[in-house]
């Protein structure tokens, strides 16, 4: 198994609790970083970009974007990185409602041949405004 | 996480519960339909099957005033028109971003002379969900009220006569903007509420888009 963990390079500050912020449009800089405890052939490294909704309603999603970054074999005990951006769209913005929710995330699939693929996902907020200045 | 639902959740009494169902009867021409059949086969059943039983008695009561209370109920929109002619109204502008102001007015005609308890004017966030079960499609809603103007309190109406508002509204700054997905969405209306002396409600709504744009001053 590995290790999956989402970096983010830019972005503003999170309050305590929150994820990390990025204001629509912006260019979002991150890295995934891996960390195989053996080696794992790889077929495709995923790295989505997308918004799905939470709450009392059915769900619903988009895939704003989606790149494969690595095919080959990630070596046990190593760890690897590789970066990725993604241009934010301008909506819909991060929403906490009592029936609807918004969640964006960076989502990572690690294709393995004959195995589970790995996932990890990595919520963000998208907000215009600063954070000092949003509703909670 | 994200952007709280703007304003004060509202709260749905009987009353409420009343006026939505009465809205959507007037709004849906083949609910209207629907329910006078219903009403006119249950009363028929009714009435066939205790007269030709000759069994009527006094617990049989309540099944009449189901039957009464369907009639009434599948009437009721032409009830309210009798008085009230369909009113109009429009927003400007229709898509606005946080930190707008919009102006809303109300334009109807009085039919006959009736006495206003009072007229109410809400600028309304609404969230929606749709979800299936086995049953079939399940809508569920929550209202958050942004700002609520009392128009016109105990007011005597005079057959012929129009009555005219307009109401200004601002978006809060920090909201979310109209959101639509095939099961979920953010809504912003616009919605008079006319209440007469012993009569059912008038109400109509008016959607705004807010748009997925700062608010101007915030650069």
């Amino acid at each position: 198994m590995a290790a999956i963990t989402v970096v983010f390079q830019n972005g503003l500050p999170a309050k305590e609790g929150e994820p990390i912020r990025f204001q629509p449009g912006q260019q979002m800089l991150g890295e995934v970083v891996l960390r195989p405890q053996k080696d794992v052939t790889c077929r495709h490294l995923w790295v989505g970009l997308r918004w799905r909704t939470e709450g009392r309603g059915d769900f619903d999603s988009e895939e704003i974007n989606r790149v494969d970054l690595f095919q080959g074999t990630l070596r046990g005990g190593t760890v690897h990185s590789f970066p990725f951006a993604f241009a934010l769209p301008q909506q819909p913005w991060s929403y906490s409602g009592v029936l609807v929710k918004i969640i964006w995330e960076i989502s990572v699939e690690v294709d393995i041949p004959w195995a589970i693929n790995l996932r990890h996902q990595q919520p963000f907020l998208l907000l215009p405004h600063p954070p000092d200045d949003a509703t909670s | 996480m994200g952007l709280s639902p703007p304003g004060r959740r509202r709260v749905v009494g009987f009353r409420d519960l009343f006026s939505d169902f009465i809205e959507f009867l007037l709004s849906n021409r083949r609910s209207r339909i629907a329910l006078l059949v219903v009403a006119l086969f249950w009363n028929g059943f009714l009435v066939l099957f205790l007269f030709a039983s000759g069994d009527i008695a006094l617990s049989h009561l309540p099944l009449f005033v189901v039957g009464v209370g369907l009639m009434v109920l599948s009437l009721y929109p032409a009830v309210i028109r009798w008085r009230l002619a369909p009113a109009e109204i429009a927003v400007m502008p229709k898509r606005l971003r946080p930190g707008e102001k919009l102006t809303a007015s109300y334009r109807q005609r009085i039919k006959r002379d009736a006495s206003l308890r009072q007229m109410i004017a809400r600028f309304v966030f609404r969230e929606t969900a749709t979800y299936w079960t086995k049953n079939g499609k399940r809508i569920v809603t929550q209202d958050f009220v942004l700002d609520e103007k009392t128009l016109f309190f105990r007011f005597p109406l005079i057959g012929g006569t129009l009555l005219e508002q307009v109401v200004e509204f601002t978006v809060p700054k920090e909201t979310m903007h109209t959101f639509r997905s095939r099961n979920n969405r953010l809504e912003y209306f616009v919605v008079f509420q006319v209440e007469l002396k012993g009569w059912v409600d008038d109400r109509y709504r008016a959607e705004v888009e807010v748009i997925a744009e700062p608010p101007r001053d915030s650069g």
